[in-house]
């Protein structure tokens, strides 16, 4: 059967495209479209780099230097843990999602893997001294996660 | 040798379309932006044809570009983008109809009308912006069709699979529509002649 209306369309399609679009719309599709994601990942996957290094390098350093009792060392570590989980907390009421904090797991699983490379070949005690360290930086990174999520956020509302 | 100079034109043209579809994957809003120049004209016309009205035209077809660059990340043959794209406007379109209460209960109706041999009628005696102004004029349901079928390039099957009504139902309104057309042509061509 012959349709020549689809026929006479088809073979001048481009003369169909009859309605203009003049106004280029396109910042507000910007404006609906998410925000450039700030590169926490990136960022976290550095800062994890470079923890390894002062891990290692403390662990390497207190090798041969006096450090403090188990006791005093388990009582920092309660102190530091409790410290890191209270900002933890803080850092996921202003999460929109949990990627942040499945990259401090993934932190979290490889300095649980290189601390037992580490058991293998140095004292334990200078192990759990190293692992302070750690604490302390992780302590630092949540301070600066929560900082710029206070930041976006402040941004957010204006 | 103009055949592969052109040939290397597409080439070179699929290639940074190419290029701007994996850019815009990762988030790159300059490439989001030269795809939506790229691409807009021609999904405008779209939805201009299916909603017959410019303002509804234009935020479906924002709409339409927020739904395709949140949802690119996923897809994986950038190849298919131009008709992947285009699915997701006709879908915006179809599903604004329906709030809009396309009653394709009524396209059903009148299924008894008879299926035209052959239409020969000489449409290119007629501007592209005179056929398309008579196109505005159906009523939403057969228009509806029509656009799928003439422009969109569904079938009639396919098109009574999106509109959930028959085959045959969907062919009796393409016939509808075209010999409704068919008059407002003549109709104008008898009011210019006089």
């Amino acid at each position: 059967m012959r349709d020549s209306l689809k026929e006479h369309i088809e073979s001048n399609a481009e003369d169909f495209e009859v309605y203009p679009l003049d106004a280029n719309d396109w910042n507000k599709i910007a404006d609906k479209l998410d925000p450039p994601k700030r590169h926490y990942r990136g960022w976290l996957l550095g800062v994890a780099a470079s923890l390894a290094v002062i891990f290692i390098s403390t662990v390497l350093v207190m090798s041969s230097s006096q450090v403090a009792s188990p006791n005093e060392v388990a009582e920092m570590e309660g102190f530091y843990e409790e410290a890191i989980n209270a900002k933890i907390s803080l850092v996921k009421n202003q999460l929109k999602d949990d990627r942040i904090l499945e990259d401090l797991k993934a932190m979290d699983e490889a300095f649980a893997e290189l601390k037992s490379d580490l058991n293998e070949n140095v004292d334990n005690e200078e192990v759990v001294m190293a692992m302070m360290e750690n604490y302390q930086l992780k302590l630092q990174i949540l301070e600066r996660i929560l900082s710029e999520l206070e930041k976006e956020n402040g941004e957010e509302t204006l | 040798m103009i055949y592969s100079v052109s040939m290397e034109e597409v080439s070179t043209q699929q290639t940074i379309h190419k290029h701007l579809i994996i850019e815009s994957q990762k988030g790159d809003q300059g490439a989001m932006s030269s795809l939506y120049g790229l691409y807009s004209k021609a999904m405008y016309n779209i939805c201009r044809r299916m909603m017959g009205d410019e303002e509804v035209a234009k935020d479906l077809l924002q709409e339409s570009f927020v739904d395709a660059f949140q949802k690119l990340p996923k897809l994986r043959e950038v190849n298919t983008f131009s008709s992947w794209i285009k699915r997701i406007v006709v879908n915006n379109c179809i599903n604004a109809l329906r709030k809009k209460r396309l009653d394709t209960a009524q396209l059903e109706e009148g299924q008894d009308f008879i299926e035209e041999e052959n239409d020969d009628y000489e449409y290119a005696q007629f501007q592209a912006s005179q056929i398309m102004q008579s196109i505005d004029l159906l009523p939403d349901g057969c228009k509806t069709v029509l656009n799928l079928y003439l422009f969109e390039g569904y079938d009639h099957k396919e098109i009574g699979e999106i509109l959930g009504v028959t085959e045959s139902a969907s062919k009796a309104q393409y016939c509808k529509a075209k010999a409704r057309i068919r008059k407002i042509l003549e109709e104008e061509r008898s009011q210019n002649a006089g």
